[in-house]
Protein backbone atom coordinates (compact mmCIF):
# COMPACT_ATOMS: atom_id res chain seq x y z
CA UNK A 1 0.00 0.00 0.00
CA UNK A 2 1.41 3.79 -1.05
CA UNK A 3 2.00 6.55 1.45
CA UNK A 4 -1.26 8.75 2.57
CA UNK A 5 -0.55 11.28 0.74
CA UNK A 6 -0.54 8.77 -2.24
CA UNK A 7 -3.82 6.89 -1.73
CA UNK A 8 -5.68 10.48 -1.15
CA UNK A 9 -3.76 11.09 -4.76
CA UNK A 10 -5.33 7.78 -5.65
CA UNK A 11 -8.70 8.64 -4.66
CA UNK A 12 -8.96 12.02 -5.84
CA UNK A 13 -8.33 11.12 -9.85
CA UNK A 14 -10.46 7.45 -9.42
CA UNK A 15 -13.56 10.04 -8.13
CA UNK A 16 -12.71 12.20 -11.07
CA UNK A 17 -12.55 9.36 -13.66
CA UNK A 18 -16.25 7.87 -12.04
CA UNK A 19 -17.79 11.14 -11.80
CA UNK A 20 -16.56 12.08 -15.51
CA UNK A 21 -17.74 8.22 -16.74
CA UNK A 22 -21.06 8.77 -14.81
CA UNK A 23 -21.68 12.07 -16.75
CA UNK A 24 -20.31 10.68 -20.16
CA UNK A 25 -23.10 8.05 -19.70
CA UNK A 26 -25.81 10.59 -18.63
CA UNK A 27 -26.33 8.45 -15.38
CA UNK A 28 -27.50 10.32 -12.58
CA UNK A 29 -25.62 9.10 -9.08
CA UNK A 30 -25.46 10.70 -5.32
CA UNK A 31 -21.74 11.91 -4.82
CA UNK A 32 -21.55 9.99 -1.73
CA UNK A 33 -22.50 7.06 -2.69
CA UNK A 34 -20.23 4.92 -4.63
CA UNK A 35 -19.80 2.25 -1.88
CA UNK A 36 -21.83 -0.18 -4.01
CA UNK A 37 -21.00 0.99 -7.89
CA UNK A 38 -23.69 -1.27 -9.36
CA UNK A 39 -26.37 0.90 -7.21
CA UNK A 40 -25.20 4.18 -8.57
CA UNK A 41 -25.90 2.68 -12.26
CA UNK A 42 -22.37 0.73 -13.05
CA UNK A 43 -23.19 -2.67 -14.62
CA UNK A 44 -20.76 -5.52 -15.07
CA UNK A 45 -20.12 -3.95 -18.53
CA UNK A 46 -20.02 -0.15 -17.20
CA UNK A 47 -17.21 -1.90 -14.81
CA UNK A 48 -15.37 -3.21 -17.83
CA UNK A 49 -15.30 0.24 -19.51
CA UNK A 50 -14.37 2.13 -16.41
CA UNK A 51 -11.40 -0.81 -15.49
CA UNK A 52 -10.19 -0.20 -18.77
CA UNK A 53 -10.05 3.61 -18.28
CA UNK A 54 -8.25 3.56 -14.61
CA UNK A 55 -5.26 1.20 -16.31
CA UNK A 56 -5.02 3.63 -19.09
CA UNK A 57 -5.12 6.20 -16.69
CA UNK A 58 -2.50 4.93 -13.93
CA UNK A 59 -0.76 2.94 -16.04
CA UNK A 60 -1.91 -0.41 -14.31
CA UNK A 61 -2.91 -4.03 -15.93
CA UNK A 62 -5.58 -5.90 -14.12
CA UNK A 63 -4.36 -8.79 -16.69
CA UNK A 64 -2.92 -10.98 -13.96
CA UNK A 65 -6.05 -11.13 -12.09
CA UNK A 66 -8.73 -13.75 -11.55
CA UNK A 67 -11.60 -12.97 -13.10
CA UNK A 68 -13.66 -14.03 -10.11
CA UNK A 69 -11.64 -11.62 -7.97
CA UNK A 70 -11.92 -8.92 -10.33
CA UNK A 71 -16.21 -9.52 -10.41
CA UNK A 72 -15.97 -8.57 -6.82
CA UNK A 73 -14.50 -5.35 -6.91
CA UNK A 74 -17.40 -3.21 -7.26
CA UNK A 75 -16.87 -0.54 -4.12
CA UNK A 76 -14.76 2.66 -4.85
CA UNK A 77 -12.09 1.51 -2.26
CA UNK A 78 -12.59 -1.82 -3.78
CA UNK A 79 -11.15 0.20 -6.96
CA UNK A 80 -8.21 2.15 -4.87
CA UNK A 81 -7.11 -0.98 -3.29
CA UNK A 82 -7.09 -2.31 -6.71
CA UNK A 83 -4.63 0.44 -8.29
CA UNK A 84 -2.75 0.45 -5.14
CA UNK A 85 -1.83 -3.39 -5.25
CA UNK A 86 -0.79 -3.35 -8.69
CA UNK A 87 1.19 -0.04 -8.23
CA UNK A 88 3.56 -2.19 -5.93
CA UNK B 1 -56.07 -3.53 -51.11
CA UNK B 2 -55.30 -4.22 -47.14
CA UNK B 3 -58.09 -3.77 -44.46
CA UNK B 4 -58.20 -1.94 -41.59
CA UNK B 5 -57.51 -4.87 -39.19
CA UNK B 6 -54.08 -5.76 -41.56
CA UNK B 7 -53.30 -2.10 -42.35
CA UNK B 8 -49.61 -1.03 -41.28
CA UNK B 9 -48.87 2.56 -40.40
CA UNK B 10 -45.72 4.33 -40.93
CA UNK B 11 -45.98 6.58 -37.70
CA UNK B 12 -42.79 8.36 -37.48
CA UNK B 13 -39.51 9.31 -39.72
CA UNK B 14 -36.17 9.85 -38.92
CA UNK B 15 -33.09 10.29 -41.36
CA UNK B 16 -29.25 10.93 -41.35
CA UNK B 17 -28.45 12.00 -44.69
CA UNK B 18 -25.42 13.56 -46.44
CA UNK B 19 -27.91 16.22 -48.04
CA UNK B 20 -29.68 17.18 -44.81
CA UNK B 21 -30.17 15.61 -41.36
CA UNK B 22 -33.29 15.30 -39.88
CA UNK B 23 -36.37 14.50 -41.95
CA UNK B 24 -37.06 18.34 -42.96
CA UNK B 25 -33.77 19.87 -44.18
CA UNK B 26 -33.34 15.92 -46.20
CA UNK B 27 -36.65 16.56 -48.12
CA UNK B 28 -36.23 20.20 -49.09
CA UNK B 29 -32.57 19.45 -50.18
CA UNK B 30 -33.68 16.56 -51.73
CA UNK B 31 -36.56 18.54 -53.92
CA UNK B 32 -34.03 20.96 -54.22
CA UNK B 33 -31.91 18.89 -56.03
CA UNK B 34 -28.88 20.14 -53.47
CA UNK B 35 -25.93 17.71 -53.43
CA UNK B 36 -24.05 16.23 -50.36
CA UNK B 37 -21.24 15.08 -52.60
CA UNK B 38 -17.81 16.04 -52.10
CA UNK B 39 -14.18 15.46 -51.81
CA UNK B 40 -13.56 12.92 -49.12
CA UNK B 41 -11.54 14.66 -46.27
CA UNK B 42 -12.14 12.41 -43.52
CA UNK B 43 -9.12 10.28 -44.54
CA UNK B 44 -6.32 10.15 -47.45
CA UNK B 45 -7.71 9.57 -51.05
CA UNK B 46 -4.57 10.43 -52.95
CA UNK B 47 -4.26 7.05 -53.97
CA UNK B 48 -7.42 6.72 -55.01
CA UNK B 49 -8.97 7.03 -58.61
CA UNK B 50 -12.51 8.25 -57.31
CA UNK B 51 -11.47 10.79 -54.83
CA UNK B 52 -15.18 11.81 -53.78
CA UNK B 53 -18.08 10.84 -51.50
CA UNK B 54 -21.21 12.18 -49.56
CA UNK B 55 -19.87 12.38 -45.63
CA UNK B 56 -22.80 13.16 -43.26
CA UNK B 57 -21.76 16.17 -42.06
CA UNK B 58 -22.81 18.17 -38.70
CA UNK B 59 -24.07 15.50 -36.61
CA UNK B 60 -22.39 16.44 -33.58
CA UNK B 61 -24.81 19.73 -33.53
CA UNK B 62 -27.85 17.18 -33.93
CA UNK B 63 -29.92 17.34 -30.90
CA UNK B 64 -29.88 13.53 -30.77
CA UNK B 65 -26.34 13.61 -30.55
CA UNK B 66 -24.54 12.93 -27.07
CA UNK B 67 -21.03 13.04 -25.86
CA UNK B 68 -21.66 8.75 -24.95
CA UNK B 69 -21.62 8.06 -28.41
CA UNK B 70 -18.78 9.13 -29.40
CA UNK B 71 -17.20 6.01 -28.84
CA UNK B 72 -19.54 4.11 -30.92
CA UNK B 73 -19.58 3.60 -34.93
CA UNK B 74 -20.36 6.33 -37.09
CA UNK B 75 -23.04 3.76 -37.87
CA UNK B 76 -24.21 3.58 -35.05
CA UNK B 77 -24.69 6.93 -34.42
CA UNK B 78 -26.67 7.89 -37.22
CA UNK B 79 -28.95 4.98 -36.32
CA UNK B 80 -29.27 6.48 -32.77
CA UNK B 81 -29.67 9.78 -34.05
CA UNK B 82 -32.35 8.81 -36.98
CA UNK B 83 -34.27 6.66 -35.13
CA UNK B 84 -34.57 9.18 -32.20
CA UNK B 85 -36.55 11.20 -34.41
CA UNK B 86 -38.78 8.50 -35.73
CA UNK B 87 -39.70 7.99 -31.79
CA UNK B 88 -40.30 11.29 -31.31
CA UNK B 89 -42.61 11.63 -34.51
CA UNK B 90 -44.35 8.81 -33.47
CA UNK B 91 -45.04 10.22 -30.12
CA UNK B 92 -43.89 7.26 -28.16
CA UNK B 93 -43.33 7.66 -24.88
CA UNK B 94 -40.49 5.30 -24.21
CA UNK B 95 -40.67 5.13 -20.17
CA UNK B 96 -44.52 4.99 -20.31
CA UNK B 97 -45.78 2.46 -23.47
CA UNK B 98 -45.94 -1.39 -22.77
CA UNK B 99 -42.72 -1.86 -25.18
CA UNK B 100 -42.96 -5.47 -24.71
CA UNK B 101 -44.31 -6.32 -28.26
CA UNK B 102 -42.54 -3.92 -30.14
CA UNK B 103 -39.54 -4.49 -32.01
CA UNK B 104 -36.66 -3.52 -34.12
CA UNK B 105 -35.58 -4.57 -37.46
CA UNK B 106 -32.28 -2.77 -38.64
CA UNK B 107 -30.75 -3.07 -42.15
CA UNK B 108 -27.07 -2.77 -42.55
CA UNK B 109 -24.15 -3.89 -45.48
CA UNK B 110 -20.96 -3.29 -43.82
CA UNK B 111 -22.57 -2.92 -40.02
CA UNK B 112 -19.77 -1.73 -38.08
CA UNK B 113 -16.64 -2.35 -40.01
CA UNK B 114 -15.11 1.06 -39.82
CA UNK B 115 -14.77 0.10 -35.42
CA UNK B 116 -13.51 -3.67 -36.50
CA UNK B 117 -11.07 -2.32 -39.19
CA UNK B 118 -9.47 0.67 -36.32
CA UNK B 119 -9.63 -2.71 -33.79
CA UNK B 120 -7.32 -4.68 -36.56
CA UNK B 121 -4.92 -1.51 -36.61
CA UNK B 122 -4.53 -1.48 -32.77
CA UNK B 123 -3.82 -4.94 -32.46
CA UNK B 124 -0.93 -5.09 -35.42
CA UNK B 125 0.11 -1.99 -33.61
CA UNK B 126 0.80 -3.91 -30.50
CA UNK B 127 -1.97 -1.63 -28.46
CA UNK B 128 -4.52 -3.30 -26.18
CA UNK B 129 -8.40 -3.15 -27.02
CA UNK B 130 -10.91 -2.17 -25.43
CA UNK B 131 -13.09 -4.96 -23.08
CA UNK B 132 -16.90 -4.02 -25.21
CA UNK B 133 -15.01 -4.02 -29.00
CA UNK B 134 -16.59 -7.02 -29.58
CA UNK B 135 -20.21 -5.16 -28.87
CA UNK B 136 -19.20 -2.33 -30.26
CA UNK B 137 -17.60 -4.40 -33.85
CA UNK B 138 -20.15 -6.65 -34.01
CA UNK B 139 -22.67 -6.61 -37.22
CA UNK B 140 -25.81 -5.89 -35.17
CA UNK B 141 -24.05 -3.64 -33.04
CA UNK B 142 -26.46 -0.67 -34.35
CA UNK B 143 -29.40 -3.16 -32.88
CA UNK B 144 -27.80 -3.66 -29.60
CA UNK B 145 -27.30 0.45 -29.05
CA UNK B 146 -31.08 0.81 -29.94
CA UNK B 147 -32.35 -2.08 -28.20
CA UNK B 148 -30.79 -1.18 -24.92
CA UNK B 149 -32.12 2.64 -26.20
CA UNK B 150 -35.92 1.60 -26.76
CA UNK B 151 -35.99 -0.49 -24.32
CA UNK B 152 -38.27 -2.59 -26.77
CA UNK B 153 -39.05 -6.83 -26.00
CA UNK B 154 -40.41 -7.64 -29.02
CA UNK B 155 -39.08 -9.28 -32.20
CA UNK B 156 -35.41 -7.55 -33.23
CA UNK B 157 -33.24 -8.81 -36.28
CA UNK B 158 -30.48 -7.21 -38.67
CA UNK B 159 -30.48 -7.89 -42.15
CA UNK B 160 -27.42 -7.90 -43.94
CA UNK B 161 -28.00 -8.41 -48.04
CA UNK B 162 -25.72 -5.16 -49.14
CA UNK B 163 -27.96 -2.54 -51.13
CA UNK B 164 -31.29 -4.17 -49.56
CA UNK B 165 -30.65 -4.62 -46.06
CA UNK B 166 -32.82 -1.99 -45.14
CA UNK B 167 -35.98 -2.69 -47.19
CA UNK B 168 -35.34 -6.51 -45.95
CA UNK B 169 -35.58 -4.83 -42.41
CA UNK B 170 -38.51 -2.69 -43.08
CA UNK B 171 -40.41 -5.65 -45.46
CA UNK B 172 -39.36 -8.14 -42.83
CA UNK B 173 -41.06 -5.56 -40.13
CA UNK B 174 -44.00 -5.02 -42.13
CA UNK B 175 -44.64 -8.45 -42.76
CA UNK B 176 -43.84 -8.82 -38.20
CA UNK B 177 -46.44 -7.15 -37.67
CA UNK B 178 -49.38 -8.33 -40.61
CA UNK B 179 -48.48 -12.10 -38.61
CA UNK B 180 -49.17 -10.04 -35.13
CA UNK B 181 -46.10 -10.89 -33.98
CA UNK B 182 -45.48 -7.41 -33.01
CA UNK B 183 -47.62 -4.43 -32.43
CA UNK B 184 -45.48 -1.66 -33.45
CA UNK B 185 -42.07 -2.47 -34.78
CA UNK B 186 -38.59 0.42 -35.53
CA UNK B 187 -37.22 -0.54 -39.13
CA UNK B 188 -34.71 0.92 -41.24
CA UNK B 189 -31.25 0.85 -41.95
CA UNK B 190 -27.69 2.90 -41.53
CA UNK B 191 -24.23 2.49 -43.35
CA UNK B 192 -21.12 4.01 -43.25
CA UNK B 193 -18.79 3.10 -45.54
CA UNK B 194 -16.01 5.77 -45.88
CA UNK B 195 -13.23 3.82 -44.19
CA UNK B 196 -9.97 3.68 -46.10
CA UNK B 197 -10.03 -0.05 -46.31
CA UNK B 198 -13.73 -0.48 -47.78
CA UNK B 199 -12.90 2.66 -50.03
CA UNK B 200 -10.15 1.14 -51.26
CA UNK B 201 -12.16 -2.38 -52.09
CA UNK B 202 -14.66 -0.69 -54.06
CA UNK B 203 -11.95 1.10 -55.91
CA UNK B 204 -10.56 -2.14 -56.47
CA UNK B 205 -14.31 -3.47 -57.80
CA UNK B 206 -13.71 -0.04 -60.31
CA UNK B 207 -17.42 0.63 -59.72
CA UNK B 208 -17.10 4.15 -58.49
CA UNK B 209 -17.44 7.28 -60.73
CA UNK B 210 -14.35 7.96 -62.65
CA UNK B 211 -15.66 11.97 -62.79
CA UNK B 212 -13.19 14.94 -62.74
CA UNK B 213 -14.64 17.58 -62.72
CA UNK B 214 -16.96 19.17 -60.43
CA UNK B 215 -17.68 16.38 -57.14
CA UNK B 216 -21.39 17.28 -57.11
CA UNK B 217 -21.84 16.23 -60.65
CA UNK B 218 -20.04 12.67 -60.39
CA UNK B 219 -23.32 10.94 -59.69
CA UNK B 220 -25.39 10.27 -62.69
CA UNK B 221 -27.96 8.68 -62.78
CA UNK B 222 -29.55 7.38 -66.14
CA UNK B 223 -27.25 9.56 -67.87
CA UNK B 224 -25.33 8.80 -71.49
CA UNK B 225 -22.14 9.32 -69.48
CA UNK B 226 -22.75 7.78 -65.95
CA UNK B 227 -19.35 6.05 -65.09
CA UNK B 228 -20.25 4.40 -61.39
CA UNK B 229 -21.46 5.20 -57.82
CA UNK B 230 -20.39 7.46 -55.69
CA UNK B 231 -20.26 6.01 -51.91
CA UNK B 232 -22.17 7.40 -49.38
CA UNK B 233 -23.04 6.80 -45.51
CA UNK B 234 -26.73 7.61 -43.83
CA UNK B 235 -29.23 6.42 -41.97
CA UNK B 236 -33.02 6.31 -41.98
CA UNK B 237 -35.69 4.86 -39.63
CA UNK B 238 -39.27 4.80 -39.78
CA UNK B 239 -41.79 3.52 -37.35
CA UNK B 240 -44.42 0.95 -38.27
CA UNK B 241 -47.67 0.05 -36.58
CA UNK B 242 -50.99 -1.51 -36.74
CA UNK B 243 -53.34 0.97 -37.88
CA UNK B 244 -55.49 -0.16 -35.10
CA UNK B 245 -52.55 0.36 -32.58
CA UNK B 246 -51.97 4.27 -33.93
CA UNK B 247 -55.28 5.13 -33.31
CA UNK B 248 -55.64 4.17 -29.76
CA UNK B 249 -52.29 6.05 -29.09
CA UNK B 250 -54.16 8.97 -30.90
CA UNK B 251 -51.30 9.29 -33.73
CA UNK B 252 -52.13 10.25 -37.24
CA UNK B 253 -50.54 7.67 -40.05
CA UNK B 254 -48.08 9.83 -42.37
CA UNK B 255 -48.55 6.66 -44.65
CA UNK B 256 -48.99 3.19 -45.00
CA UNK B 257 -46.85 0.68 -45.67
CA UNK B 258 -48.43 -1.90 -48.55
CA UNK B 259 -46.69 -4.41 -49.74
CA UNK B 260 -43.14 -6.21 -49.94
CA UNK B 261 -41.62 -8.84 -51.89
CA UNK B 262 -38.01 -9.99 -51.88
CA UNK B 263 -35.76 -12.81 -54.48
CA UNK B 264 -32.63 -13.15 -56.31
CA UNK B 265 -30.52 -12.69 -59.42
CA UNK B 266 -29.14 -16.56 -58.64
CA UNK B 267 -27.22 -16.10 -62.47
CA UNK B 268 -24.66 -13.44 -61.30
CA UNK B 269 -23.62 -12.19 -58.20
CA UNK B 270 -23.04 -8.84 -59.48
CA UNK B 271 -24.47 -8.17 -62.91
CA UNK B 272 -28.58 -7.07 -62.63
CA UNK B 273 -30.84 -9.00 -64.37
CA UNK B 274 -34.23 -7.30 -66.52
CA UNK B 275 -36.55 -10.85 -65.34
CA UNK B 276 -35.87 -11.20 -61.61
CA UNK B 277 -36.44 -7.15 -61.20
CA UNK B 278 -39.52 -7.38 -63.23
CA UNK B 279 -40.40 -10.42 -61.14
CA UNK B 280 -39.94 -9.03 -57.45
CA UNK B 281 -42.01 -5.80 -58.50
CA UNK B 282 -44.65 -7.42 -59.89
CA UNK B 283 -44.43 -9.86 -56.55
CA UNK B 284 -44.94 -6.40 -54.33
CA UNK B 285 -47.56 -4.68 -56.17
CA UNK B 286 -49.58 -8.02 -55.73
CA UNK B 287 -49.18 -7.81 -52.12
CA UNK B 288 -49.97 -4.70 -51.98
CA UNK B 289 -53.35 -5.30 -53.64
CA UNK B 290 -52.25 -2.20 -56.11
CA UNK B 291 -52.53 -1.91 -59.75
CA UNK B 292 -49.80 -0.61 -61.89
CA UNK B 293 -52.04 1.59 -63.31
CA UNK B 294 -52.45 3.63 -59.56
CA UNK B 295 -48.45 3.59 -59.24
CA UNK B 296 -47.37 7.95 -59.02
CA UNK B 297 -43.61 7.11 -58.53
CA UNK B 298 -41.11 5.21 -58.46
CA UNK B 299 -37.82 5.52 -56.08
CA UNK B 300 -35.72 4.00 -58.32
CA UNK B 301 -32.46 2.39 -57.09
CA UNK B 302 -30.67 4.34 -59.93
CA UNK B 303 -26.85 3.71 -58.58
CA UNK B 304 -25.41 5.75 -61.55
CA UNK B 305 -23.48 2.31 -62.95
CA UNK B 306 -23.64 1.26 -66.53
CA UNK B 307 -24.99 -2.01 -65.26
CA UNK B 308 -28.07 -1.04 -63.21
CA UNK B 309 -29.84 1.83 -64.98
CA UNK B 310 -30.30 0.83 -68.21
CA UNK B 311 -31.60 -3.24 -66.87
CA UNK B 312 -33.72 -1.21 -63.82
CA UNK B 313 -34.84 0.54 -67.13
CA UNK B 314 -36.13 -2.33 -69.02
CA UNK B 315 -37.48 -4.07 -65.46
CA UNK B 316 -39.75 -0.82 -64.97
CA UNK B 317 -41.41 -1.42 -68.21
CA UNK B 318 -41.36 -4.98 -68.70
CA UNK B 319 -43.17 -4.55 -64.61
CA UNK B 320 -45.59 -2.02 -64.92
CA UNK B 321 -46.54 -2.06 -68.83
CA UNK B 322 -45.25 0.42 -71.44
CA UNK B 323 -47.58 2.23 -71.37
CA UNK B 324 -48.09 2.71 -67.35
CA UNK B 325 -44.20 2.93 -66.89
CA UNK B 326 -44.05 6.44 -69.48
CA UNK B 327 -46.44 8.07 -67.35
CA UNK B 328 -44.86 7.61 -63.47
CA UNK B 329 -42.05 9.51 -61.89
CA UNK B 330 -39.33 7.58 -61.49
CA UNK B 331 -36.03 9.36 -60.12
CA UNK B 332 -32.60 8.21 -58.15
CA UNK B 333 -32.04 11.47 -55.58
CA UNK B 334 -28.50 9.15 -54.92
CA UNK B 335 -27.27 11.53 -57.18
CA UNK B 336 -27.23 13.94 -54.65
CA UNK B 337 -26.59 11.85 -51.54
CA UNK B 338 -24.86 8.97 -53.15
CA UNK B 339 -25.24 4.94 -52.33
CA UNK B 340 -25.49 4.17 -49.11
CA UNK B 341 -25.61 0.92 -49.14
CA UNK B 342 -27.79 -0.73 -46.71
CA UNK B 343 -29.67 2.42 -45.83
CA UNK B 344 -30.87 3.22 -48.96
CA UNK B 345 -33.84 1.80 -48.89
CA UNK B 346 -35.08 3.42 -46.32
CA UNK B 347 -33.99 6.24 -47.21
CA UNK B 348 -36.00 5.93 -49.72
CA UNK B 349 -38.53 4.65 -47.70
CA UNK B 350 -38.81 7.89 -46.32
CA UNK B 351 -38.94 10.04 -49.73
CA UNK B 352 -41.47 8.11 -51.26
CA UNK B 353 -43.53 8.84 -48.36
CA UNK B 354 -42.78 12.40 -48.13
CA UNK B 355 -43.56 12.53 -52.57
CA UNK B 356 -46.45 11.32 -52.16
CA UNK B 357 -47.40 13.47 -49.12
CA UNK B 358 -46.42 16.59 -51.22
CA UNK B 359 -47.34 15.62 -54.89
CA UNK B 360 -43.93 15.94 -55.30
CA UNK B 361 -41.62 13.81 -57.53
CA UNK B 362 -37.78 14.85 -56.10
CA UNK B 363 -35.24 15.27 -59.11
CA UNK B 364 -32.38 13.32 -60.44
CA UNK B 365 -29.70 15.64 -60.52
CA UNK B 366 -27.06 15.62 -63.14
CA UNK B 367 -29.02 14.25 -65.77
CA UNK B 368 -28.22 16.10 -68.86
CA UNK B 369 -28.30 13.82 -71.11
CA UNK B 370 -30.13 10.70 -70.95
CA UNK B 371 -28.37 6.86 -71.91
CA UNK B 372 -30.98 6.23 -75.32
CA UNK B 373 -31.62 2.60 -72.80
CA UNK B 374 -33.18 4.84 -70.53
CA UNK B 375 -35.76 6.75 -71.73
CA UNK B 376 -38.46 6.84 -69.04
CA UNK B 377 -39.45 10.37 -66.96
CA UNK B 378 -36.53 10.53 -64.38
CA UNK B 379 -37.26 13.86 -63.07
CA UNK B 380 -33.94 15.48 -64.63
CA UNK B 381 -33.03 17.84 -63.06
CA UNK B 382 -35.80 19.60 -61.15
CA UNK B 383 -39.08 18.54 -58.65
CA UNK B 384 -42.18 18.06 -60.26
CA UNK B 385 -45.66 17.56 -59.67
CA UNK B 386 -46.95 13.90 -58.77
CA UNK B 387 -50.29 14.10 -61.28
CA UNK B 388 -51.52 10.73 -61.23
CA UNK B 389 -51.82 8.13 -58.82
CA UNK B 390 -51.66 7.59 -55.18
CA UNK B 391 -48.69 4.90 -54.28
CA UNK B 392 -45.12 4.43 -54.77
CA UNK B 393 -42.47 1.88 -55.34
CA UNK B 394 -38.97 1.31 -53.64
CA UNK B 395 -36.97 -0.42 -55.35
CA UNK B 396 -33.61 -1.57 -54.20
CA UNK B 397 -30.80 -4.27 -56.18
CA UNK B 398 -27.94 -5.35 -54.60
CA UNK B 399 -24.60 -7.68 -54.87
CA UNK B 400 -25.37 -11.03 -54.32
CA UNK B 401 -28.07 -10.77 -56.38
CA UNK B 402 -30.35 -9.67 -53.61
CA UNK B 403 -33.42 -7.76 -54.91
CA UNK B 404 -36.49 -5.90 -52.88
CA UNK B 405 -39.46 -3.95 -53.63
CA UNK B 406 -41.76 -2.03 -51.17
CA UNK B 407 -45.38 0.07 -52.11
CA UNK B 408 -46.12 2.70 -49.80
CA UNK B 409 -49.19 5.09 -50.36
CA UNK B 410 -50.95 7.53 -48.21
CA UNK B 411 -54.04 5.71 -48.37
CA UNK B 412 -54.80 2.05 -47.60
Amino acid sequence: MGSFEAIHDTRGRLYRIITNYLESQDIEYEESNFDKLEDVGIDSLGMLDLIFIIENEFGVQTGEIDNEVLEKITTFDGLVQMIESLRV
Amino acid sequence: MSDISSAVAITGMGVVSPNGIEVDQFWQASVAGRSGVREIDRFDVSKFACKIGAQVEGLENSIYYKNSWKSLDRSVVMALAASSEALAQAKLDLEQDNCHHYGIFVGTGTGSITTHEASVCKVVAGERLHPLSILRAMPNSALLELVSHCGFGGPSATYSAACTSSSHAIGEAFKAIQADRADLVLAGGTDSPLSPPLYAAWSAMRVMSNWSGNPKSACRPFSKDRSGLVLGEGAAFVVLEKLEHARVRGVEPLGFLLGYASNTTYAHPTRPSVEPEKIVMQAALRDAGVDASEVAYIYAHGTGTKANDGVETQAIKAALGEANAYNIAVSSPKACYGHTLGACGALGCVTAILALRHKIAVPTMNLDEPDPQCDLNYVPNEAQPLKRGRYALVNAFGFGGSNATLVVGTEK
